[in-house]
């Protein structure tokens, strides 16, 4: 095959603003909050377990302190997990996929499926509760550019993944 | 060949030899904890706090070891379509599929006690990160080869070797051709204008580290020092100090760069590049062309003046994760550069890119966050009436904000065709230079900051690292986005 490197008309460039991203799955927003929950009340937990060994931790001004912070911040992650759902969602093209998040600092992440090096569903408990998956994406540029796009279905989890390792092993036949 | 006697079509398992593994890297890890408290125990420390932490390690590292043997009976590989496919996990049940083409290599390694039981411990690289690596500690040796010459005969009839030197300027020679050997006049001047900043640190480090394991021990070190005479820390001692510290980080560093560099040859061969250099220990690294996937050379003060840079070649790192496997080369001229560029990507001339500065919010944001810390220091030091604290934040504070000034003046980006340029640096100048095609995947950000002024900051990842281009507008952002995620598609070349 005869190299070739063609001037390209920058106007025929896709756009990757031009893309309309699609939303995770709603159930994916109870996943967030229970996650969180979970996460929180660990926090408690072992606080009220060291409580037991440490007095003061149990004494009055303390301990309204803390059960007050404690429900703040909760609550505030919590919304922030629910908000977040907003902020996320994945586009898929023919040659790449792109998957954008962040409710304050924003950020989306294009990766070519011609540089996918493997892909992988994963199901944690929770995620096995709503019949959801996430399909993580890895990359030979370090785990920073690896995609992981949470609170897909089992069905599409698996039909993404399918797509995108035929588009892979379409790319290496090539 | 014969007829591989192993059925990878049904599910695998690692020999029983792994849990003796397991166990002797757990017993391993717990006695390198332990080390540290056995010698406090010796010397004579507090016994009681000792054998809390012995307790501790031990629970620690039996859960990990009980997890790990549940581990290994839930962990088995399957070969099917092309692919490899190993099922991992005790509570979530992960299935890791790795097809053939993209296994880069299939490295064994034999301990002695792999060598006793006749197993190899198998780890399956595939360039991506580290927590999919595909690793077995134990194998049985016939099996663990019976898979590598399957998946290397698949690898084989899926790719036809490609092409991968498309620079054609180089003919077809297997010998080298020396691009640059460092003189003895050059290797000192290259260890005289190291960075002597890191030198000092480095000894610094290391007396801490001294100092450190002598209290761990038990030895009371404040006690000891007591017993040197009171210093009068009046301005000849600082400078006294100063000077000493400054002398012996020149030295050490010259050091340092001596042993490191000496009778250094930088060797263009078929396809690669090959670095010969050492006093003692003779090292010879070779970069190979296609795994080389961005180059960068940088200078500072010194070096500025007599025109020496540091040549980085950063290659895809397979084996090494954690240490990307970068070459280091220093006193490189323009001319040493020129020829490795050229020799890579084809006759470059960088004045012709069209370089576009970064945005000045880039100075103004930093300057603004550290200005209000610098107040928030002075403010609190001035109530809890600690005035000499004023001065060092006041110091500290305009460094970073003159750095972040210059290094905003100087960071500039640019592309044609092919190559991605940026230049920055601080005290020196740096530039590096990326081939479009070696991109791996691109992010674009945007802090609250940055979108209220239609900003944003673009991460390439390569699999050498990651370039970020910071504070442009988003405009320019998408629109170079484009452009080199377009060129990464459509360009047909292995990017490694």
């Amino acid at each position: 095959m005869e190299f070739q490197n063609n001037q390209v008309d920058t106007f025929t460039i896709p756009k990757s603003e031009d893309v309309q991203f699609e939303k995770l799955d709603p159930a994916y927003k109870k996943v967030s909050i229970y996650i969180t929950t979970i996460i929180f009340a660990i926090i408690l937990m072992a606080y009220l377990i060291v409580g037991i060994f440490v007095d003061v931790l149990y004494q009055f001004p303390w301990i309204l302190l803390v059960v007050v912070t404690w429900s703040v911040l909760t609550g505030l992650f919590i919304l922030l997990a629910v908000k977040g759902y907003e902020y996320e969602g994945f586009a898929v093209r023919e040659k790449d996929i792109l998957f954008q998040s962040g409710i304050f600092f924003r950020s989306t992440l294009i990766i070519p499926f011609n540089r996918v090096q493997h892909c992988e569903i994963e199901h944690g408990p929770i995620d096995r509760m709503f019949g959801l998956a996430a399909l993580s994406l890895f990359t030979a540029g370090g785990s920073a550019s690896d995609l992981s796009i949470p609170g897909l279905t089992q069905d599409k989890a698996a039909a993404l993944k399918n797509f995108i390792t035929n588009r892979v092993a379409a790319d290496e036949e090539e | 060949m014969k007829k591989s006697e192993f059925d990878f079509s049904v599910p695998n398992r690692q020999s029983y030899v792994a849990i003796v593994m397991i166990l002797f890297k757990t017993v391993n890890i717990v006695v390198r904890q332990l080390f540290p408290v056995l010698v406090v125990i010796l010397v004579g420390g507090s016994k009681q706090k000792g054998d809390y932490i012995i307790w501790f390690i031990v629970a620690v590292s039996t859960l990990t070891m009980v997890y790990s043997i549940i581990n290994f009976f839930r962990t088995y590989f399957i070969v099917q379509n092309g692919e490899l496919i190993l099922h991992t996990g005790i509570f979530s049940r992960k299935k890791i599929s790795i097809p053939f083409a993209r296994i880069q290599t299939i490295n064994f390694e034999q301990n002695i006690i792999h060598q006793f039981f006749s197993v190899l411990r198998i780890k399956v690289d595939t360039a991506g990160s580290e927590k999919n690596e595909f690793e077995f500690h134990a194998l049985e040796t016939a099996k663990a080869y019976a898979l590598r010459d399957l998946v290397l005969a698949e690898k084989q009839t899926l790719e036809p070797i490609h092409e991968v030197n498309i620079t054609g300027i180089h003919s077809y020679q297997p010998t080298f051709t020396n691009i640059m050997s460092l003189s003895p006049t050059d290797l000192l001047k290259v260890g005289l204008t190291e960075n002597h900043i890191k030198s000092g640190g480095l000894i610094f480090l290391f007396f801490f580290w001294i100092y450190q394991n002598l209290q761990e021990v038990g030895v009371d070190v404040e006690e000891y020092s007591e017993e040197i005479p009171e210093w009068e820390m009046g301005l000849y001692t600082i400078i006294f100090f100063t000077t000493v510290l400054m002398i012996f980080s020149v030295i050490i560093s010259l050091i340092r760069s001596v042993v490191k560099n000496y009778d250094l040859q930088f060797l263009r061969s078929y396809r690669g590049f090959k670095i010969v250099s050492g006093l003692f220990t003779k090292r010879e690294v070779s970069a190979l062309d296609h795994k080389i996937q961005h180059i960068s050379w940088s200078d500072n003060l010194l070096k500025r003046w007599i025109g020496f840079k540091d040549l980085s070649l950063n290659q895809a790192s397979s084996t090494e994760i954690n240490a990307k496997q970068n070459i280091r080369i220093p006193g490189c001229n323009t001319l040493h550069i020129n020829e490795v560029v050229s020799t890579l990507f084809g006759k470059t001339d960088f004045d012709h890119f069209e370089m576009k500065g970064i945005d000045k919010r880039y100075f103004i944001r930093f300057s603004l966050i550290v200005g209000i810390l610098i107040l928030v220091v002075i403010l609190g030091a001035y109530f809890i009436e600690q005035l000499d604290k004023i001065v060092p934040a006041l110091i500290v504070g305009i460094y970073f904000i003159v750095t972040r000034y210059i290094s905003y003046r100087k960071k500039s980006f640019g592309h044609n065709h092919e190559l991605v340029f940026i230049k920055g640096g601080v005290f020196g100048d740096k530039a590096e230079v990326l081939p479009m095609y070696k991109i791996q995947a691109l992010e674009i950000h945007q802090s609250p900051y940055q979108r209220s002024h239609q900003l944003c900051s673009i991460s390439l990842y390569t699999a050498s690292g990651r370039i970020k281009i910071p504070y442009i507008p988003i405009s320019e952002g998408r629109n170079i986005s484009d452009t080199f995620i377009y060129k990464v598609e459509s360009d047909k070349r292995k990017w490694m």
